[in-house]
């Protein structure tokens, strides 16, 4: 008890809720941009924690990450765009519902189901988290091996539209973590005689090029083309009686949000469809969804907010990204000199506990600044693209060379920022790619440890169960698909 | 291009990956003689699984284009971009001057290298207005202090 006194103390200091706010604001601002994604937005805000302490750092991304989620609704709303993919499903009820004049309702909902939604996730992270790490630190080279590459698997069988293809791309990253020095052996692997290349490749100016520069390479056509009016709205109240009609919807798509969360891959857009589904197909009047039925609204914004307490489960408790925003997230830890894993839990309790109630702590600011500012938040829309590319390629440079104070980290992330925008072009999905950059050395590290204790036999790793359960779903994650995909051509 | 053709060029992209980082494994990875799975054995698993799964995407896309099939691009309610024939190269305009931006840093200061590419990028956006010039330069004065006094960042 006296711990966590301690640790609301410590985190109640004006420098840490004016950062947690500062990165609330910019995940609002940057969700609302259509275009530009909470991924993005973790991406570009990175460098401002390299000058702060680990937790305020954290908390500044988190509140992009959580505010970004949420205010990808804001557009979607007001001009039928969702600010990010995860806003999709909300565009379905949202926008009708600005067309008849309840625009102000709408919004509202969608503020109240993401905070439910997010408040809903940071309390099952704060429940679950510590008992899944306790579990986690029996677990040795094997399982961690195991549990990498199912992550990698399941992230390449969900991204995209083939799992080979996510599975190409999962090889590239892998691929990127070989460059530098071996981390067993300590034998130079392709560093072509470059100095830069012997610690291998940074992570952060590799993310911030593949989500960041090869985004903005492929709206910089689009600058000149028209943006759609924002339907102008009056402040309607939206009664807390009238939510609380809707808990059912509310609590299962918690429940939705935050399972579809833990699992490694798949991510808010998912979740939010999911969860409006099942609100339609609960619902006693189905038809109304889809023609501005505020549950459509409550499903689907409730969902993608639980995504993101859930999806730190798997990065704080095993050190695995669920996502790409959480990928970065692990990047900025690395920065911090923090691991996440396991181990965390032991060595860094009281850290762990204050980013837990941190994100408790963000939804509920998340609620405040949405009720005073949603009006300002709205005009973000009228943010001309043509001013907005070059800050953002500015924040890019600054960030990729801030990690190092080296122009070769600018020039790692144009190098990647090509091929993000080459390979989208391609409709190869870079998800796979930045998780397997991340996962690549535990992998690899893991794997080679096993092996060497079974004098390079590969039947150790089907010899715990664990791994032997992790190992087959992520076989049957890739033969599945591919079976499916032969039986289909034949009978064509 | 349509997805199979995608498919096909993402396909032989990768094949001719996975053969170059086959060959060039012997020349920039040395021999590890004192590990079981030595340096080598992680990147080059990589290349084969690269090229094999690479194959199956090209062999199944070409079976696919074959029988005649035609995956249509167009999704459901998703607004067709018409971008006007100047703004197609702003892409690769905007690549180019962030290379360049990239190679006068060390050479002008990062401050002034800056202030050229971004006025170069809204040149190239047309853009007219003064008062988005002023606006830019001034958010870019902003994030330079930030980095500059409060993080302490050394920009060259």
């Amino acid at each position: 008890m006296n711990t966590i006194l301690e640790i609301i103390g410590n985190l109640f200091t004006l420098q840490n809720l004016l950062i947690l706010n500062l990165g609330l604001a910019t995940g609002i601002i940057i969700g609302s941009l259509p275009g530009l994604t909470a991924t993005m937005g973790v991406a570009l805000l990175l460098p401002l924690t390299f000058g702060l302490d680990s937790v305020p750092g954290m908390l500044l991304l988190l509140g992009v990450y959580c505010g970004g989620i949420y205010g990808g609704s804001i557009t979607g709303i007001l001009i039928k765009t969702p600010g990010t993919p995860s806003a999709a499903a909300t565009v379905l009820d949202g926008y009708p519902m600005a067309e008849k004049g309840e625009a102000s309702r709408a919004l509202d909902m969608a503020l109240i189901a993401s905070v439910i939604g997010g408040l809903f996730s940071a309390f099952v992270l704060m429940f679950i988290a510590p008992i899944i790490a306790q579990f986690a630190l029996k677990f040795g080279p094997i399982e961690y091996f195991a549990i990498a590459v199912f992550g990698l698997t399941i992230i390449s069988g969900i991204s995209g539209d083939s799992v080979i293809k996510g599975l190409i791309m999962g090889l590239l990253g892998l691929l990127v973590t070989t460059i530098g020095l071996d981390p067993v052996g300590g034998i130079d692997r392709f560093t072509f005689d470059i100095i830069q290349l012997a610690s291998g490749i940074n992570i952060i100016p590799a993310m911030i090029g593949l989500f960041a520069i090869a985004e903005i390479i492929r709206k910089a056509k689009t600058v000149n083309m028209p943006v759609d009016e924002a339907i102008k709205f009056q402040k309607k109240k939206l009664p807390f009686k009238e939510v609380l009609l809707y808990w059912k919807t509310l609590l299962r798509s918690s429940m939705i949000g935050t399972f579809i969360g833990a699992i490694p891959g798949t991510g808010s857009a998912i979740a939010s469809f999911i969860s409006y589904n099942e609100a339609k197909r609960n619902s006693k009047d189905p038809s109304s969804f889809g023609k501005g039925n505020i549950e459509g609204i409550a499903a689907s914004e409730c969902a993608n907010n639980a995504v993101t307490g859930a999806a730190l489960i798997p990065l704080l408790t095993l050190g695995i990204p669920g996502d790409p925003t959480t990928a970065i997230l692990i990047g900025a830890l690395i920065m911090q000199g923090i691991i996440a894993g396991p181990l965390l839990f032991v060595e860094e309790r009281q850290w762990v506990y204050s980013i837990m109630i941190g994100l408790v702590l963000l939804n509920i600011f998340m609620l405040i600044q949405g009720k005073l500012f949603i009006k300002a938040f709205a005009n973000v829309v009228k943010v001309p693209t043509k001013i907005l590319l070059p800050i953002l390629i500015v924040l890019c440079v600054i960030g990729s060379f801030a990690v190092h104070n080296t122009v070769f980290d600018v020039l790692l992330m144009l190098v990647f920022g090509l091929i993000g925008y080459v390979l989208l072009k391609l409709d190869f999905p870079l998800t796979p790619m930045v998780i397997a950059i991340v996962l690549g050395p535990l992998a690899e590290n893991n794997m080679r440890r096993a092996l060497i204790m079974s004098q390079g036999d590969f039947r150790i790793f089907f010899t715990k169960p664990i791994s032997a359960i992790f190992l087959t779903i992520s076989i049957l994650v890739i033969l599945v698909p591919m079976i499916r995909n032969i039986l289909k051509l034949r009978d064509k | 291009m349509d997805k199979i053709q995608k498919n096909i060029t993402g396909s032989i992209i990768f094949i001719i990956l996975g053969i170059t980082i086959w060959l060039l494994i012997p020349i920039y990875v040395p021999e590890d003689t004192v590990t079981v799975m030595g340096a080598s054995f992680f990147p080059r698993f990589i290349s084969i699984a690269m090229i094999v799964f690479s194959t199956i995407l090209l062999v199944t896309s070409i079976i696919q284009l074959k029988k005649g099939a035609f995956i249509k691009e167009d999704i459901p309610g998703k607004k067709q971009e018409k971008v006007s024939n100047r703004d197609r190269f702003n892409g690769i305009g905007i690549f180019i001057i962030s290379v360049l931006y990239m190679l006068m840093i060390n050479r002008i200061g990062f401050l002034i290298s800056t202030y050229i590419a971004v006025t170069s990028m809204l040149i190239l956006f047309r853009e007219r207005k003064i008062i988005n010039y002023v606006i830019v330069y001034s958010i870019i004065l902003i994030v330079y202090y930030v980095f500059t006094h409060l993080l302490l960042v050394q920009f060259p």
